[in-house]
C-alpha cells in the first residue's frame, strides 16, 4: 500500500498544468458564506420559499393549467411540485395524476444534454454517437433545408410531429420550407372521430355541456382515465353526479374501464358495432315519436320524414343481432335518452378506431340531432375557440413553392393526397409503409415529440423503414429523452426541453362553452444545453435564405406576444404571464369574436353571471347583422326562401331559417347535414349507416378481437420515464373474460402467445381473467413494454447488460482488481425499481424471493398496418379490429410449483391494477393536500407539516 | 438555473497559487490536487490530442504505468475519435448510458429514491462551490454533482491544503476526509466499477481502476490523520 500511496503521489508530482486544461470548476470572483444547509432528500423542505409559476401541462394533448412551484434561485432553482392551477377554466384546480409527475420528467437522468450526431450507417448503434456543438447542430440543418430547396425537390424534407400544442408556431415553420410533407399522429389518434364530425357539422370534436346535463353517454369514450377533456370533464362528471340534475352516465365499451366501472350503466357491444345500436337507438326515438321533428327539418338538410324512412328496418332487434346486446336494453336507453333531456351522446376513438369509424361518428352526431340537442346547455355542444392573430407576412407552402421556384409536383409520402381524400387529418401510420413502396428517399426528416417505432402498428415496419438510409438519407429528432426512435432511428439529436421550461402559447376549447387563451412558460431556464425546440427552430429559419423573411422576430416571445396582443391588445400579453390563462367574458354569442370591453379576465375574476354570459350555446342561431345582410345581398348570394346564403367569395357566409339570416353550422350548407354530398361524390354513404369492419367479419371461433386502450396514469408512449407513474401502472396483461379463459383453459397470470398474423406475427404476455370484458374480446393498454427511454421504463435493467461480457485479459489493472471488494459489489440498476410482476401487496421492496422484473407488452408488434386497417373515409387506423389467436404457453401455478417464480400473483397484482388500487406506492408523491395558493404568490411551506422530515 | 461563470475571472483551480498566497506550497497535497485534476479532466470531456500526447511524455508515461494505466496496451486508447465515442456512449448519451451524477447514482431518501438528477447532493455541492469562490464550468452547467465537478473540488481542498498555514492544516484535512466520507467516495468508486465493467477502451478502463485505487489509498491517508 505505501508503494501504490507513493506511486499516486509520484504521478501527481508527474502531472503537469499544460496536460490539465481544468474546467470542470472555475473561480466565481466571490466566496458566499453562511448558505445553510441541504435539507434531507425531501422534495420539500420546512422554511423554503416557493415561487409559483402559472404554465400548462403537456403530459397529454388536454394542456391543463398547471401551477408549477419551484425553491431556490439561480441555479439552486428546482421545481418541487405541480398542481392545478385555479385560474384556469378547464383545469380549475385539479391536476391528474400524470400532469403531478410531469416533474420527473425535468429530472430523468436521460435527459439528452447536448447535440449529439452519429454516421446514418450507424443508426441503432449506442456507441456511435458523438457531442457536436450548438453551432455545428443548427448550421447542419439550415444547409440541409437550404441545400434541399436549391436542388427543387422540397419533398425531400419531412416534417413529423407528434403531440404539438405549438401549432402557429410549428406550422408557419413547416410552410415556410414549402413542403407539404407535414405529417402527424392524428390518423393513431381519432382522425375518423374528426372526419365524421366534420362532415355533418363542420367542427372536429365536441364540448358537450356536462355540468347542465341530465343524462351523458360515453361510446368507446373512457373519459375518467384519458380520451379528450379528460381531467376537466371528468371533474365535472363528478361535480354534476352529486348536484341537483343528478344526471345518469352510461357508458358503452367491450370492456370494463374506469368510465363503465363509474357509470350507473356499462352496455358492452361486439367491438365497432356501436353504429347499429346508434341506429337503433335513433329509430325507437323516432317510433316513440320523441324525436324534435323542429330541428331535424329546419336545421338538418335531411327531413324528418326522409329519415324515418332511411332508418327502415334499423329496429332494436335488427342491431341486437349485430352488437349482441339485448334489443330490450337498446329500447330502454333509447328511450331513457330522449326523455332526459337535455344529455349528449359523446365518443371517443374507442368508436373511431375502427375501419367504419367516420360512420360510427356520424352516427354519434345523428343521435345528437334527433333530440335536437344540439349547442344547447347540457347538450351536444359545439366547440367555442379564440384565434392567435398571425403576425406578417404569413408563408402558405404553396407560395414559398411558387417564391423559390421549387418543385410543386413532388412524389407524396401521404397517401391523404390520393388514396383517402377525406382523410383531411392525414394518414401518417402508412406513410413509412408507402415511402417503402416508393422509389424515392426523404432526404430529411424532421422529428418532433413523437416516437414512431414504438408508437405505430405493425412498429417493426416503421422502424425498419426508418432504419434504412436508402428510404431516409438524415434524420434530425428534438428530444429531451431517450426514445426508441432516438436510440433506434436518429442521427442527430437537438436536445428540447421539457414543457416546463420552454414558452408556448395555445388555444383550447373550454368544456364550459367560451374561448380562451393560455400559455407556457418556463418554471426554470432549459437544463444543461437543452433549449427550447421553438427557440431552436426560429434560430434554423434565419439561416435558411429562403425561410427568414417569415421568422423576422428576435425571439419566440416575440411571436406569442404579438400573436396574443394583435387579438385582445396592448397588455394582454403580461396578463397572460400573470395568470396563465385569460378568456374572454363578454365575447358575445359566437366563437371566434371580436373581444368586447374589458376584452380579457380570467376565470376567477368571473362573477356567477358574468360566466354565464361567457358561455356560448346556440352558436348556429347567432342572426346576421341588418348590415351584413345587405351587404350580402348587393354582393353576395342570397335565397329567396330558406336556404343557403353565400358571400361575393362564393363561401358560405350563413342560412335562411324560417325567413331569418342566421350564421348557421360551419358546413357548406350552413345547416347539420346528415346528408354529406362530399361522402356521396367520393363513393361513401351519404347517410349515417352501420357498416361492419370487414376484418372482424367471418371470425373462426377462437379468434378474439384486441382492443387497446389507456390507463388512468399513462399517455400512449411519453410516460414511461416517470418513476411514480411507473410504480402505479407497469404491468398490462391481456384482459380475457372468464368463460373464454375457462374454455381454453387459460387461468389467471398465464402466460399466453398472441398470434396476429401481421407484424412479427406473434408476441408473449401474460393474462389477467376477468368479468370486466365482453366475452371473444381481449384488452391490452398501451405504454408498456418499452426496450429504451430509461430505467423506469426498462425496469431498470442495467442499460448494458445486453452487451457481453468483457474480456478483461487484455488490461493487466483490471485483472488485479477482480477481486476487489467494490468490483464484487452487486451494482444494480441505477434507478431502485421494486416492482416484480408477482409482486405481493404488502411485500417489503426487495425482499420478494420469487419475483421477475416486467416491463409490460407492447401490442404494436403484433398489429397489423395497412389498407385493410384503414378507415378509407377519415383514414384513422383501425385499432381495435385486430384480430388474434391465443394459446397457452405455461401456467403460472406450474411455474410457481416448479419454483420459476413469476406470475403466481398475477392476479392479485392485475386486480389492484385494474381497480387503481396502488397498493405499493411508497414514494412522496407531490402534495396534493398543501394549502391553497394564490397564482404568482410565493408559498412558505408550513414547518409542521414537513418538520419530521428534515 | 444559471451558470455562473465569471468570464473575465475564469481561472482554474489548478493555478500555482491563490491570489493573496505567499506560502511555499506544500509537494505532498499539490500532488494530490494535480492527480484529482487529472482524474477530472478524464470524466469531464472527450481527451483531445493534446491530451493524449501529454500523457505520454515523461516522467508522467512511466508514473501512469507504475499504476497499471497503460496506455501503449490497446492502440485504440490513442484513438482521439474512437474514445469520443466512448466517451459518449458510457457518460452522455442518448443510448443506454452510465449517468456520472452522485444524484442518480446514490439513494438519498433511505427508503431507495428513484436516482433522480439534481438531488439534496447537488444543492450540496453548489453550496460547498459558492462556499469556496468557485462556480461551474460552463460544460457542466446545471451539473454540479457531476463526477468531473467533484474530483475537481476535491483537487481544490488538495490545493489550499498545500498553501495553508499550519494551524489550518488539521481543519483542511478534515474537510477533505469529510468530503471524501460525504460525496465522493460515497459513490464514485461503485459507479467507476460500472463503467470498467461496461467500457471497451482501456483508457477508461485503467482510469477508472486506478481512481478507485487511488480514492480508497486517500479515505485511509486521510483517516490516518
Amino acid at each position: 500500500m505505501q508503494l501504490t500511496r507513493r506511486r499516486f503521489l509520484q504521478l501527481g508530482a508527474a502531472t503537469s498544468a499544460a496536460v490539465v486544461a481544468g474546467g470542470a470548476l472555475v473561480a466565481s470572483g466571490e466566496e458566499l458564506e453562511e448558505l445553510g444547509s441541504v435539507e434531507g432528500g425531501k422534495e420539500h423542505s420546512a422554511g423554503n420559499i416557493r415561487e409559483s409559476v402559472p404554465t400548462a401541462c403537456l403530459q397529454c394533448g388536454v394542456t391543463d393549467g398547471v401551477l408549477a412551484f419551484t425553491e431556490g434561485d439561480g441555479d439552486e432553482k428546482r421545481i418541487v411540485k405541480l398542481e392545478g392551477n385555479p385560474k384556469h377554466p378547464n383545469t380549475r384546480g385539479s391536476l391528474c395524476a400524470k400532469g403531478q409527475a410531469g416533474l420527473q420528467l425535468v429530472y430523468d437522468p436521460y435527459r439528452i444534454r447536448y447535440p449529439m450526431m452519429r454516421d446514418p450507417e450507424k443508426r441503432g448503434d449506442p456507441a456511435a454517437w458523438k457531442r457536436i456543438t450548438w453551432d455545428e447542430a443548427i448550421d447542419i440543418v439550415a444547409e440541409k433545408i437550404d441545400a434541399i430547396q436549391k436542388d427543387g425537390d422540397i419533398g425531400k424534407l419531412v416534417y413529423h410531429k407528434g403531440r404539438d400544442r405549438f401549432g402557429d408556431f410549428t406550422g408557419r415553420w413547416i410552410d415556410a420550407t414549402g413542403t407539404k410533407h407535414s405529417l402527424n399522429h392524428t390518423s393513431i389518434c381519432e382522425a375518423s372521430l374528426k372526419a365524421g364530425y366534420e362532415t355533418t357539422f363542420g367542427q372536429d370534436l365536441d364540448t358537450s355541456d356536462i355540468l347542465n346535463a341530465r343524462y351523458m353517454m360515453f361510446w368507446g369514450d373512457n373519459i375518467f382515465e384519458a380520451s379528450y377533456m379528460h381531467n376537466p370533464m371528468a371533474q365535472r362528471i363528478s361535480e354534476a353526479r352529486v348536484g341537483s340534475h343528478r344526471p345518469k352516465v352510461v357508458a358503452i365499451d367491450p370492456r370494463l374501464s374506469q368510465t363503465a366501472g363509474a357509470a350507473d350503466e356499462w352496455i358492452a357491444p361486439k367491438p365497432g358495432t356501436d353504429a347499429a345500436i346508434m341506429l337503433a337507438m335513433v329509430y325507437t326515438i323516432m317510433e316513440e315519436g320523441l324525436h324534435d321533428t323542429a330541428f331535424l327539418d329546419k336545421w338538418t338538410n335531411y327531413s324528418s320524414a326522409d329519415l324515418k324512412k332511411h332508418l327502415e328496418g334499423m329496429t332494436p332487434e335488427w342491431a341486437a343481432e349485430i352488437s349482441g346486446v339485448d334489443a330490450g336494453k337498446i329500447k330502454r336507453i333509447a328511450i331513457e335518452f330522449a326523455t332526459n333531456q337535455p344529455g349528449f351522446a359523446r365518443a371517443y376513438n374507442g368508436i373511431s378506431s375502427h375501419t367504419n369509424g367516420t360512420y360510427n361518428a356520424r352516427c354519434v352526431a345523428l343521435l345528437n340531432a334527433v333530440v335536437g340537442n344540439i349547442d344547447k346547455p347540457g347538450g351536444f355542444c359545439l366547440m367555442k375557440s379564440t384565434k392567435f392573430s398571425k403576425p406578417e407576412p404569413v408563408p402558405s407552402a404553396a407560395d414559398v413553392q411558387e417564391e423559390l421556384g421549387l418543385k410543386a409536383d413532388f412524389p407524396l409520402i401521404d397517401r391523404m393526397h390520393e388514396d383517402y381524400p377525406l382523410a383531411h387529418h392525414k394518414t401518417s401510420h402508412l406513410s413509412m409503409q408507402h415511402l417503402k413502396e416508393m422509389d424515392y428517399k426523404a432526404e430529411l426528416y424532421i422529428l418532433h415529440q413523437y416516437n414512431p417505432i414504438y408508437t405505430n402498428p405493425n412498429c417493426q415496419e416503421q422502424w425498419d423503414v426508418m432504419k434504412d438510409t436508402s428510404k431516409i438519407g438524415f434524420t434530425v429528432d428534438f428530444s429531451p429523452f431517450l426514445s426508441e426512435t432516438v436510440q433506434e432511428v436518429v442521427d442527430l439529436v437537438i436536445p428540447d426541453c421539457t414543457y416546463l421550461e420552454r414558452l408556448m402559447i395555445n388555444t383550447m376549447p373550454a368544456v364550459e362553452n367560451f374561448g380562451y387563451v393560455h400559455l407556457y412558460q418556463p418554471a426554470i431556464e432549459p437544463l444543461y444545453e437543452s433549449h427550447s425546440m421553438y427557440d431552436t427552430l426560429l434560430e434554423i429559419a434565419k439561416k435558411v435564405p429562403g425561410m427568414a423573411k417569415y421568422f423576422q422576430f428576435d425571439t419566440v416571445e416575440d411571436f406569442a406576444k404579438a400573436a396574443v396582443e394583435g387579438i385582445w391588445g396592448e397588455g394582454s400579453w403580461d396578463r397572460l404571464k400573470a395568470d396563465g390563462a385569460l378568456i374572454n367574458p363578454g365575447g358575445g354569442k359566437t366563437p371566434n369574436v371580436e373581444p368586447a370591453d374589458p376584452a380579457y379576465k380570467s376565470y376567477d375574476e368571473l362573477t356567477p353571471d358574468e360566466l354565464d354570459d361567457a358561455r356560448v350555446f346556440n352558436s348556429h342561431m347567432v342572426r346576421l347583422s341588418d348590415e351584413d345582410i345587405t351587404e350580402l345581398k348587393a354582393g353576395g348570394s342570397y335565397p329567396e326562401g330558406d336556404g343557403t346564403i353565400k358571400d361575393a367569395e362564393g363561401e358560405t357566409a350563413g342560412v335562411v331559417v324560417d325567413g331569418v339570416a342566421y350564421k348557421g353550422f360551419p358546413t357548406e350548407s350552413g345547416l347539420w347535414e346528415t346528408f354529406a354530398h362530399e361522402l356521396e361524390e367520393n363513393n361513401f354513404e351519404p347517410l349515417p349507416v352501420y357498416v361492419p369492419n370487414p376484418p372482424l367479419e367471418n371470425l373462426d371461433d377462437d379468434d378474439f378481437v384486441l382492443i387497446t386502450g389507456k390507463f388512468n396514469v399513462h399517455v400512449q408512449s411519453r410516460t414511461s420515464n416517470v418513476a411514480w407513474l411507473m410504480e402505479i401502472m407497469h404491468y398490462n396483461p391481456l384482459w380475457m373474460n372468464r368463460s373464454d379463459a375457462k374454455d381454453a383453459g387459460i387461468g389467471n397470470g398465464d402466460m399466453i402467445e398472441m398470434d396476429s398474423g401481421a407484424g412479427t406475427g406473434k408476441m408473449e404476455c401474460r393474462v389477467f381473467v376477468t368479468e370486466g370484458i365482453r366475452p371473444g374480446t381481449v384488452f391490452m393498454s398501451t405504454s408498456l413494454g418499452h426496450w429504451h427511454y430509461g430505467p423506469p421504463a426498462t425496469h431498470g435493467k442495467d442499460p448494458f447488460a445486453e452487451l457481453p461480457n468483457l474480456d478483461f485479459t487484455d488490461s493487466k489493472a483490471i485483472e488485479d482488481n477482480v477481486d476487489a471488494e467494490w468490483f464484487k459489489e452487486d451494482q444494480g440498476g441505477l434507478v431502485d425499481i421494486w416492482w416484480r410482476e408477482a409482486d405481493l401487496p404488502g411485500d417489503s421492496r426487495g425482499e420478494t424471493p420469487h419475483g421477475r422484473p416486467t416491463v409490460g407488452w407492447l401490442a404494436n408488434w403484433i398489429t397489423p398496418n395497412g389498407d385493410e386497417y384503414t378507415d378509407p373515409i377519415g383514414g384513422e387506423f383501425a385499432w381495435n379490429d385486430a384480430v388474434v389467436k391465443i394459446n397457452k404457453v405455461s401456467s403460472a401455478s406450474e411455474e410457481v410449483a416448479l419454483g420459476l417464480g413469476g406470475a403466481a400473483i398475477a392476479m392479485g397484482v392485475a386486480a389492484a391494477a385494474v381497480k387503481g388500487i396502488n397498493f405499493k406506492h411508497e414514494s412522496e408523491a407531490p402534495d396534493a393536500d398543501d394549502e391553497a395558493i394564490e397564482v404568482g404568490e410565493t408559498e412558505v411551506v408550513a414547518a409542521e407539516k414537513t418538520g419530521g422530515d428534515a | 438555473m444559471s451558470d455562473n461563470v465569471n468570464e473575465q475571472n475564469q481561472q482554474t483551480v489548478l493555478d500555482e497559487t491563490r491570489p493573496g498566497s505567499h506560502m511555499r506550497s506544500r509537494p505532498e497535497p499539490l500532488a494530490r490536487g494535480s492527480l484529482y485534476s487529472l482524474l477530472s479532466e478524464v470524466y469531464l470531456h472527450e481527451p483531445t490530442r493534446d491530451f493524449l500526447d501529454g500523457l505520454k511524455k515523461e516522467p508522467m508515461l512511466s508514473a501512469l504505468k507504475d499504476l497499471k494505466v497503460d496506455l501503449a496496451q490497446d492502440s485504440k486508447s490513442d484513438e482521439v475519435e474512437t474514445l469520443g465515442f466512448e466517451y459518449a456512449h458510457l457518460f452522455l448519451g442518448p443510448g443506454p448510458h452510465l449517468p456520472p451524477f452522485e444524484s442518480v447514482n446514490v439513494m438519498t431518501d433511505g427508503k431507495g429514491g428513484h436516482g433522480q438528477m439534481f438531488g439534496p447532493a447537488a444543492r450540496e455541492m453548489l453550496h460547498l462551490f459558492k462556499s469556496s469562490g468557485l462556480a461551474l464550468g460552463q460544460e457542466l452547467k446545471d451539473q454540479p454533482d457531476h463526477v468531473a465537478a467533484e474530483l475537481a473540488y476535491m483537487a481544490h481542498l488538495c490545493q489550499v491544503e498545500s498553501e495553508c498555514s499550519d494551524d489550518e492544516l488539521d481543519g483542511c484535512r478534515t474537510q477533505q476526509a469529510e468530503f471524501l466520507a460525504d460525496h465522493l467516495g460515497t459513490w464514485v468508486p461503485s459507479y467507476l466499477a460500472r463503467v470498467i465493467r461496461t467500457a471497451e477502451t482501456a483508457f477508461y478502463r485503467q482510469f477508472s481502476a486506478m481512481c478507485i485505487e487511488f480514492i480508497s489509498s486517500e479515505q485511509e491517508a486521510l483517516s490516518a490523520g
